[in-house]
């Protein structure tokens, strides 16, 4: 766990997955975002029944799409206390590969050729 | 045909196909040195057709008359499809509206017959263009990659009809894709 230095700016409304992934498209390196705020692991959890149905879909959505760009090597994923269970979730965008594989475009080409 | 050609019979059969050329290159606004290979063409076209003339139906210059006239129609529609597919023009050829500029003058070597062709030429688009495919194919899973060559070709309702891949999958992995260029930095265009 670490401690992120950009200020993040807590969204307006509540984020979805498609609105995440949006951000990221057009973030620069550094650039930060709230994605959730909370206990993610209990607040998903079906059996505690601490959110609605949908907002818990929402969440683990949301929440298992940052864990894969993470994976991806498009964000860090960082965590902020800020009391007991109540945590800031933090995506900090990553600086995007300048190149990926030159032959990756031609083997595609020719698939769908 | 059962009897053999007379020179009689030649002479009628170059008549006519002389004046069929003629009539047909005038018709395709074709120059007069190019009537000579119609001229070829309805020769060897009634060159075949010659065994089925009987000369108790009529004379060999109608026969002949009718054959080309038949096989005029069929020149002329490949030659009208030819120029549809393909605008011949000579690099040499005058601008309209100018008495001195020909194509070639307004065409740069660099930019090519694609240009003309009214296809783009720009070599930084071009760049461009390929910089961001590249980009969208690394955003693409490669396991993806199948289903967006068979997407490009279908669309996702004929894809699935194809039953090559389960409907409820297909529509899940373009759910996925659309999440990672949108990630990537690639809005979808609608």
């Amino acid at each position: 766990m670490a401690t992120c230095s950009p200020i993040p700016i807590p969204p307006p409304a509540p984020l979805t997955e498609a609105a995440f992934c949006a951000w990221l498209g057009t973030a620069a390196s550094g650039d930060a975002i709230i994605y959730h705020r909370g206990a993610l692991a209990r607040e998903t959890c079906p059996s505690l029944n601490l959110l609605s149905p949908d907002e818990r879909v929402r969440v683990a959505r949301l929440s298992s799409r940052a864990l894969k760009l993470a994976e991806a090597g498009h964000v860090h994923l960082v965590q902020r206390r800020r009391g007991f269970e109540d945590y800031d979730y933090v995506a900090i965008a990553r600086r995007r590969p300048r190149r990926i594989s030159p032959l990756l475009l031609p083997r595609i080409l020719a698939e769908a050729a | 045909m059962s009897h053999p050609i007379t020179p009689a019979d030649l002479r009628t059969i170059q008549t006519v196909a002389a004046e069929e050329a003629r009539r047909l290159g005038r018709s395709l606004g074709l120059l007069p040195q190019d009537r000579d290979d119609l001229r070829h063409d309805l020769l060897a076209d009634l060159l075949s057709r010659l065994p089925s003339y009987d000369p108790a139906k009529g004379a060999l210059g109608a026969f002949a008359r009718v054959c080309m006239r038949h096989a005029a129609l069929r020149i002329g529609e490949q030659y009208r499809q030819r120029r549809r597919r393909a605008h011949t023009v000579s690099l040499d050829d005058r601008l309209a509206g100018s008495e001195e500029l020909t194509f070639a003058d307004v065409l740069t070597e660099a930019d090519s017959y694609g240009s003309w062709c009214g296809q783009p030429s720009d070599a930084f688009a071009a760049l461009e263009r390929r910089l961001d495919l590249e980009r969208a194919v690394g955003a693409i899973d490669p396991e993806d990659h199948p289903l967006c060559a068979a997407l490009s070709r279908h669309t996702p309702h004929e894809f699935g009809e194809q039953g090559t891949m389960p409907r409820m999958r297909i529509y899940r992995r373009i759910h996925e894709m659309r999440l990672r260029l949108l990630a990537a930095g690639i809005p979808s265009a609608a």
